[in-house]
């Protein structure tokens, strides 16, 4: 329900990302959904918020998730992307009645595609005062960014002329 | 200025912070209101908020004529990375304050940090605790 207004750069990045998001949930499942089943993450697939970043060995993702124990959390790591799912449940005071209530039992479900390949037997969930953090060692093939100098003798096979 | 596309790198904000002294971090830092729940049942208040990413120790609860203040200072864990691929949430203190009702009594309140969520508890005044009346047989 996307209505198009002057596409600005800024928008068009944002339509851009949103499709791409969509497209990320539904080839995740493999298909839209099952016949009489919606998923919830339909109109809201972008919870729970990530940061994203990455060091020389590894990628992190992190999210907040306060109130939801590990037991509740399912990770996969997919080719380059990670999914993230989920509930949460809260256990009241018994007989309570509610004075404010601005957080409930919720899902989430959210994929997100890795900057770099990692390797997906090694990672590294922590999940510390509601805060997950995700280490996630990256693939020889993705580290190898640096390109070696060599100096070597004029004959060598790389081409270069003296 | 050119406009990024979406898969390049966000530069994040260069962090302010001071080191990990809540006084310091309150005046320099973001500040949020964390997501809260209340319930209330005969004896107590029950107070839930939402405080990821701290500790025990950095958690500031106070009752004063009953407004419960809570302020949680939250180091930021963010300070020496520049940058980011994804940055959808910052870091930073939470602060928020609630008016219970009159029967809450400052003398017993206890308070648990656990999975990010900071429960606190105060009891309701004796006086003012429903008492059931037993009714004998004559």
């Amino acid at each position: 329900m996307l209505t198009r207004i002057a596409m600005t750069p800024a928008l068009n990045q944002m339509q851009q990302e949103m499709d791409r998001l969509f497209e990320t949930v539904f080839s995740a499942a493999g298909r839209p959904h099952d016949a009489g089943e919606r998923p919830r993450q339909d109109f809201a697939p972008a919870f729970p918020p990530l940061n994203v970043w990455e060091d020389e060995n590894h990628v992190y993702v992190e999210a907040e998730l306060p109130g939801i124990t590990a037991e509740n959390i399912d990770l996969s790591v997919l080719g380059g992307e990670l999914t993230i799912s989920g509930h949460r449940r809260m256990t009241l005071p018994e007989n309570a009645t509610i004075v404010r209530h601005e957080c409930g039992n919720y899902e989430f479900r959210r994929p997100i595609r890795l900057p770099s390949s990692v390797n997906a037997e090694s990672i590294e969930p922590a999940l510390d005062n509601g805060v997950l953090t995700i280490t996630m060692p990256k693939t020889p093939q993705a580290k190898a960014r640096r390109i070696e100098v060599r100096t070597g003798s004029p004959s060598s096979s790389d081409g270069r002329s003296n | 200025m050119t406009t990024e596309t979406a898969l390049q790198r966000h530069e994040s904000q260069p962090a302010t912070v001071a080191q990990e002294q809540p006084q310091d971090a309150v005046t320099r830092q973001r500040v949020f209101r964390p997501v809260t729940n209340i319930y209330e049942t005969d004896e107590a208040f029950f107070i839930y908020a939402e405080v990821p990413g701290t500790t025990a120790d950095r958690i500031d609860i106070t009752l004063e004529q009953n407004v419960l203040s809570i302020n949680a200072a939250v180091p930021d864990r963010y300070q020496s990375i520049s940058r980011f691929w994804r940055n959808e949430f910052a870091v930073g203190n939470y602060v928020r304050s609630f008016r219970l009702g009159e029967n809450a009594d400052p003398e017993s309140i206890s308070a648990e940090y656990r999975d990010g969520i900071l429960m606190v508890r105060v009891a309701k005044t004796a006086e003012s605790r429903p008492r059931r009346i037993e009714v004998r047989h004559a």
